[in-house]
């Protein structure tokens, strides 16, 4: 019960000062401070909770820590989706906002040109040191990303994935 | 005391297998997205009810299944968007190029590869064929109640936090999508 209401109450207090915090931050630190911020709020929690009931079991502790730092990336996923235009659902906003007539599907043109897509993943991902510009190359820099991609194809190709992806 | 943990961990270890097992089999991504949650989610509870039975260690029953249950729906969710994003991320789609091609690519050639016209054309081309947005007349109408929802409510959640109606442009502007 300890794990369960320390978690629960950290996560809630964490992404609550996030949500608070959220159009002050910008580039990576509007993803890393959630950990952070997280922690800080188990921290407290811990601590109201030892002034209240006692010392809490470092087993407890354990677990309310897993259970924040799950929810909390779960809430980092969330935003993401959030903060950066999914291009599926900027077509549909994109039809929804020509109302009953419909878009024209030449007007698809228009949507791309208003939603530079690749320009903006580029340079996102510069700006988080994965990859870098160099003269006319786009280079991986991160052998951590680079795993992580491994990882991810095996995967795909594990469920025998062949759609087209993007 | 390991109980929630371990239990989470043997539902998402079985969420994964029947994932793989029924995309092999041909199922579609959000059967298999399904079907992966719900045995994830009974072997999950399977584990819990088992422990129950033989460990003194759930001595708080409810609570203990509530940490498992948070923990596996957190876990699973966070396992969704990773497969997902292999999908559909272009992010990831251009790390996984750029590591297919050994790490370095003249930017004319991503650019052949991934572009908002080619993008949006893809993402349009499902859509039409998933009957989410349907054409008529050379016009296209969002045909899925659920899809115009989702896009509203990306859109309300967007204004809310951000201040933006797009990550392109800003609250109160005009068309945007």
């Amino acid at each position: 019960m300890v794990a369960l209401l320390v978690g629960l109450l950290a996560t809630i207090l964490g992404t609550l000062v996030h949500i608070v915090l959220l159009r002050r931050l910008s580039g990576r630190l509007l993803f890393v401070s959630v950990p952070a911020l997280l922690l800080a709020a188990l921290v407290i929690v811990g601590f109201v909770y030892r002034i209240a009931f006692g010392t809490p079991d470092l087993m407890d502790l354990f677990l309310a820590f897993t259970l924040s730092m799950s929810l909390g990336l779960c809430y980092v996923l969330l935003l993401v989706g959030v903060v950066y235009d999914s291009p599926t659902l900027a077509l549909a906003n994109a039809i929804s906002d020509c109302g009953q007539e419909g878009m024209p599907k030449a007007d698809l043109a228009d949507v791309a040109r208003r939603h530079p897509f690749v320009a903006t993943r580029l340079a996102a991902l510069v700006t988080s040191g994965q990859i870098a510009l160099e003269g006319d190359d786009v280079v991986a820099t991160q052998r951590a990303a680079s795993a992580l991609t491994r990882l991810g194809e095996a995967y795909r190709r594990l469920r025998g994935a062949d759609t087209p992806a993007g | 005391m390991w109980l929630p943990i371990l239990a989470a961990g043997a539902g998402m270890a079985s969420a994964v297998i029947v994932d793989i097992v029924a995309s092999r089999l041909g199922a579609g991504r959000m059967q298999a997205y399904g079907m992966s949650f719900l045995c994830g989610l009974l072997l999950t509870l399977l584990a819990l009810f088992l422990a129950g039975l033989s460990w003194s260690a759930a001595s708080e029953p409810l609570a203990t299944g509530a940490l498992a249950l948070l923990l596996y729906g957190s876990w699973w969710f966070i396992f969704l968007n990773f497969v997902q994003s292999f999908d559909s991320s272009l992010r990831v789609r251009i790390l996984a190029l750029l590591h297919d091609v050994g790490g370095r690519l003249p930017r004319i050639e991503l650019y052949k590869r991934y572009n908002d016209q080619l993008l949006l054309e893809l993402r349009m081309e499902r859509l039409l064929k998933g009957g989410f947005v349907v054409e008529r007349d050379g016009r296209l109408f969002v045909a899925s109640a659920r899809l115009r929802s989702l896009a509203t409510l990306s859109r309300a959640l967007k204004i809310v936090l951000t201040g933006r109606r797009s990550e392109f442009n800003h609250a109160g502007g005009g068309k945007s999508g």
